[in-house]
């Protein structure tokens, strides 16, 4: 294949990796635990800038035009441990929104909000990441000691990306597999009961947030890792319904369906559309996928809430009935 | 609609290990989607977006791409550079092509965000198996992209200001408009000595193109003796700014630096009228202000007699009469049924910068007797700054006549003489336009290259 | 200060649009206990519709009786057709706020395909400019503030005094009460709907005459200030919203004085995480009803 070719493909496969990643995250929280959380993207913001502020050298480097904190310049893993990290920290606050107390569509849009606020503050105030204009030129993993444009270190990019995925899946699929998961899903069908029989829900639901928060700050390393440019731009509020979007498609509940659903509709569906030759006004492409996102999450949430793939049903014991899909996106004990 | 399985369903539901064996199918669904994807994707490589301009050649074509915003805040830019495409196109296919093959311009829709950047740039190279040479990033994503269009050894003309670029350490980097640290000396320059302004008030956008000329303006304000009456910063997402004008109009300013795209120019310049009682300030702008769009958006809010009363623009220095402008303004008629508003392109600064972009490359690459970017990029410089004994010529004709006898030449479009220096960037001349009746530019006059110095200090 | 004074002035334009905007939002919350996140869907798309008249040569006047028209007719059939089958189907709180979400994402951006990506301007005289003391206002802007005034008193007629508006507090306060006491609560809904999309259509032409230059996706962010507007007042509550209203309107545009403006709508987001944490039935509520 041509080396254009190619590089397309690992551009493809990691923005993949990273979506998937993210789905994997935002699933845990609210396709099995239940947590409204519309501002998963600030986990992979938060988590992009810290790696990215780790990995750089001081802000007087490259000329000095970018202004930002941190600027340590370590080397990996180290960044995208912090980011990690980060994105684990930074969770913490989100959880005062996302709380017991609050009707559940207020925490929604709560959430929502969260992300605008934060883009908007980020956006203007410039000495934290230098603004408007983001961090460019943060260097690649190992950037060092490889050239992290040649085909070769793309291409082992693009596996490790996909390595971790595979992990997270792995560690994602452990917690929802567990009586921990058990837990979580009682906590999300009906949270009240699940209280009443002893299960600190506040507890399960911080943790939870704390772990897709991890798991958002490394989607967030991974991807500017490979772009080496992270902007306001990057992480408007529409990346979370495009996340949300691919979970409702893909399956909530199901970590399968989760990661099909991000290479349904981030990486599918949104690349397709680049193919398209552009017809009528400027823009009338990139609008008309939103409407067609927009119109695909309400034929879903209509024919098929459970997704394509649906979340796998459990039998836990012989003699109990099986515990089937949520209803529609509903967590039952508010009244609407 | 499958009703919800109740109570009463006892002992029916599915046995646990089969679900795990569907899904590990599913598993492998999901990887197996992915491929076919990409094997898709490969396979539509081939009906790539294209707006060709050129009629079918027997000889073949190469690609030009515009990789830049065509959507977003920034939209504005995009359709400037590939007008400036099409017309030297024009020009280039109706004498005998580069080394005997037609151009095809094709539009890559960076969305003015670099994450979309980085596929759109990816994708550019998967699809087009003849890319002569890219045109067009701007500051939105052009440190995203530029290394990986350097990386793939691809001529690359752009348009941004960054100071980032002014001693860039890509080879395959070249850039015709002026780092945004000029512009501001020059309109600086222009406020002081040519209108002799004294309180100046800032209002620059706050994205990456517009505040880059915040401190510069500052600095060049401090060394001719001028006052900084106010400087505010226009948040392109806001629908008013009352406050940040209250402060402007509170400070009396002589004269408004502005630039501020989308939306916020208009809303802005009308909410200064309104807030100074009816009367406008006067303005300067910058080249990214020289635009139809911004014309339009602007005197519809203002109004366009106010506009062209107020306005002026610090922009690229550009030729609008002589031979090479001729063959220029001759090319894009011929092209306006590809380029929309073409009339208003006559005079773009940046559609003609980039005309000549093209044809510096494609005069490369005749000289090279090659289309493929590293064997032609080495005679761009000669071409474009001339060696001792070269002739002049004023278009790509001429240029291949020339080139075809063996003798060396220098390459002066209507964009006016080329100084690369050893980063490839140009210094430029600058000019001072305003708006005329229809919204088209009017030149008013030079700023001379001293003045400029003067203010940068 | 009074560089303030003259804030206080913006506020109140600000004030103004928000009020128009905001009581219709929470009115639709109080009938249907949805969020309504399309609302500025239906604006923008209704600005545009205003717009498209305006170019033609009908007064602005006329094209915002004629966008409240269509805001009415199309959150009507929201309503009917998208709605309240999935509040039928037991979409749950947060599945609403995703359908809503949804819906607005398809308006706006059918907006935006149709109208196209440049920024236009209603041709409109501003008239002449006022000044009283600090505050600066052109006659169109008195008269968007004249117009959210005379909006608040008809609302409040509406639902005091006539039998109609008692019949949308009773569904309100509680649907089953209401309907067992007679009311025909599914034409009060209907009817509620039709009213508040009004309104909503109202308000987004107001908007758009107030900017001077507007797009698609120029209302993005305002959704957001007013559901700040309708939070802080108590959801559901009109009159909290036309009270909270003024507070956001009025916050906002002193703070951009005092603090730099870029962190105008910032302010405002605030105000709402910070009364969402701390005291979500707003708090402009005597009595707090968990």
């Amino acid at each position: 294949m041509s080396n254009g070719t190619l590089y397309y493909l690992t551009t493809i496969f990691t923005y993949a990796a990273v979506d998937m990643m993210a789905c994997l995250g935002l699933n845990l929280q609210f396709g099995v635990s239940g947590i409204t959380n519309f501002g998963f993207i600030i986990y992979q913001a938060v988590g992009a800038y810290v790696a990215a502020v780790l990995s750089m050298p001081g802000d007087a480097a490259n000329g000095g035009f970018q202004t930002y904190i941190g600027g340590l310049h370590m080397p990996f893993p180290f960044p995208w441990i912090g980011a990690a990290l980060a994105g684990a920290i930074i969770a913490v606050p989100t959880g005062l929104v996302v709380r017991r107390s609050l009707r559940p569509d207020y925490a929604a849009v709560a959430m929502l909000v969260t992300a605008v606020f934060l883009n908007t503050f980020v956006n203007n105030f410039r000495p934290l990441f230098n603004g408007a204009a983001g961090l460019a030129l943060v260097p690649a993993p190992f950037s060092g000691i490889f050239n992290s444009q040649s085909a070769s270190y793309q291409v082992y990019y693009t596996l490790f990306a996909l390595f971790l995925v595979g992990l997270v899946y792995l560690v994602v699929r452990l917690i929802s597999e567990s009586p921990y998961g058990r837990s979580l899903r009682a906590m999300r069908d009906d949270e009240l009961t699940a209280g009443a029989i002893g299960k600190n829900t506040d507890k399960m639901r911080m943790t939870i947030l704390l772990v897709g928060g991890a798991i958002g700050g490394l989607s967030g390393a991974m991807l500017v890792g490979f772009i080496n440019l992270w902007a306001p731009s990057a992480w408007t509020y529409p990346e979370t319904i495009v996340l949300i979007a691919a979970i409702i498609v893909g399956g909530r509940g199901n970590h399968v369906g989760a990661m099909f659903g991000a290479l349904l509709v981030p990486v599918g569906f949104l690349e397709v559309t680049r193919y398209i030759p552009p017809f009528g006004p400027p823009g009338l492409v990139p609008a008309l996928e939103w409407v067609v996102t927009g119109i695909l999450i309400l034929a879903f949430l209509w024919a098929r809430p459970e997704g394509i793939l649906r979340e796998r049903r459990r039998r836990l014991a012989k003699f109990l009935p099986v515990q089937g899909p949520p209803p529609l996106l509903g967590s039952s004990g508010v009244d609407s | 609609m499958k009703a919800r399985k109740t109570a009463s369903s006892i002992g029916t539901g599915v046995p646990v290990h089969g679900s795990r064996k569907r899904s590990r199918v599913l598993r492998a669904a999901g990887v197996g989607a992915a491929f076919t994807f990409s094997l898709a994707s490969v396979a539509a490589s081939a009906g790539a977006s294209t707006r060709a301009s050129s009629p079918a050649s027997s000889g073949g074509s190469v690609v030009i791409a515009d990789l830049s915003p065509f959507t977003g805040p920034d939209a504005a830019l995009g359709p400037g550079y590939l007008a400036g495409c099409f017309s030297a196109s024009y020009v280039i296919d109706s004498h005998g092509g580069i080394n005997g093959k037609t151009i095809q311009c094709k539009v890559f829709d960076t969305r003015g965000d670099p994450a979309d950047a980085v596929p759109a740039a990816r994708q550019m190279f998967a699809s087009t198996q003849n890319l002569f040479m890219v045109v067009g990033p701007t500051s939105d994503e052009a440190s995203a992209v530029v290394p990986i269009i350097n990386a793939q050894k691809t001529v690359v003309f752009s348009g941004t200001g960054q100071s980032e670029f002014d001693k860039s350490p890509f080879p395959y980097f070249f850039r015709l408009t002026p780092p945004d640290i000029d512009t501001a000396y020059a309109m600086i320059a222009a406020a002081h000595f040519r209108y002799h302004y004294k309180k100046v008030a800032l209002a620059f956008g706050n994205d990456i193109g517009s505040q880059t000329f915040v401190s510069p303006a500052i600095q060049a304000i401090k060394t001719l003796h001028m006052t900084l009456a106010s400087n505010v910063s226009l948040d392109l997402t806001a629908t008013s700014y009352r406050s940040e004008v209250a402060k402007i109009v509170a400070s009396h300013p002589d004269v408004i630096l502005t630039e501020a795209l989308g939306p916020a120019d208009a809303i802005f310049l009308s909410e200064v009228k309104q807030l100074n009682g009816g009367k406008m300030i006067p303005v300067l702008g910058t080249s990214a202000t020289i635009d139809p769009i911004w014309y339009t958006a602007v005197a519809a809010a203002v109004g366009a007699q106010t506009l062209q009363n107020n306005f002026a623009a610090a922009t690229l220095g550009i030729e609008n009469s002589g031979p090479a402008y001729r063959t220029f303004a001759a090319a894009i008629i011929a092209e306006k049924k590809n380029i929309s508003n073409y009339t208003k392109y006559l005079t773009h600064p940046q559609t003609l910068h980039f005309y000549d972009a093209v044809t510096l490359a494609a005069l490369a690459a005749v000289e090279a007797k090659s289309n493929v970017s590293s064997e032609y990029k080495k005679y761009i410089k000669p071409i474009a700054n001339g060696v001792p004994g070269a002739t002049v010529v004023t278009s790509f004709a001429e240029g291949v006549k020339l080139i075809k006898q063996g003798k060396a030449i220098r390459y002066i479009g209507p964009g006016g003489p080329t100084n690369f220096d050893k980063w490839n960037n140009s210094s430029v001349n600058f000019q001072l336009d305003k708006y005329g009746p229809g919204g088209s530019t009017v030149l008013l006059g030079s700023v001379p290259n001293s003045e400029i110095k003067a203010a940068a200090g | 200060m009074s560089l303030i004074l003259e804030s206080v002035g913006f506020g109140l334009i600000t004030a103004a649009i928000l009020a128009i905007s905001a009581v219709g939002f929470t009115m639709q919350f109080a009938i249907t206990n949805v969020l309504n996140l399309s609302y500025s869907g239906v604006m923008i798309s209704a600005a545009f519709i205003a717009y498209g008249l305006n170019v033609v040569g009908l007064n602005i006047w006329l094209c915002l009786v004629m966008a409240g028209i269509y805001g009415a007719v199309l959150s009507f059939l929201l309503n009917r057709f998208i709605f309240r089958p999935f509040q039928r189907r037991n979409a749950g709180a947060v599945g609403m706020v995703i359908v809503t979400l949804a819906v607005g994402l398809v308006l706006t951006n059918l907006t935006l395909a149709f109208g196209g990506p440049d920024n236009v301007s209603y041709t409109l005289n501003n008239g002449p400019t006022f000044t009283a003391g600090p505050f600066v206002m052109t006659a169109i802007q008195l008269a968007e503030i004249a117009l959210a005034i005379v909006t608040m008193l008809g609302v409040h007629a509406l639902l005091k005094f006539t039998r109609l508006g008692k019949a949308m507090r009773a569904t309100a306060a509680n649907l089953s009460l209401a309907r067992a006491s007679g009311i025909r609560t599914e034409r009060v809904i209907a009817i509620t709907w039709l009213i508040t999309g009004f309104l909503c259509g109202m308000a987004g032409t107001v908007f758009a005459m107030d900017s001077g230059s507007f797009g698609a996706s120029s209302i993005a962010l305002f959704l957001v200030v007013i559901i700040a507007a309708a939070v802080v007042g108590g959801v559901g509550r009109p009159y909290g919203a036309m009270a909270g209203a003024l507070i956001i309107g009025v916050v906002m545009e002193v703070s951009a004085s005092i603090i730099s403006a870029d962190y105008k709508e910032a302010v405002a987001f605030v105000i709402l995480l910070l009364v969402l944490a701390l005291r979500p039935e707003g708090v402009l509520v005597r009595t707090s009803r968990a």
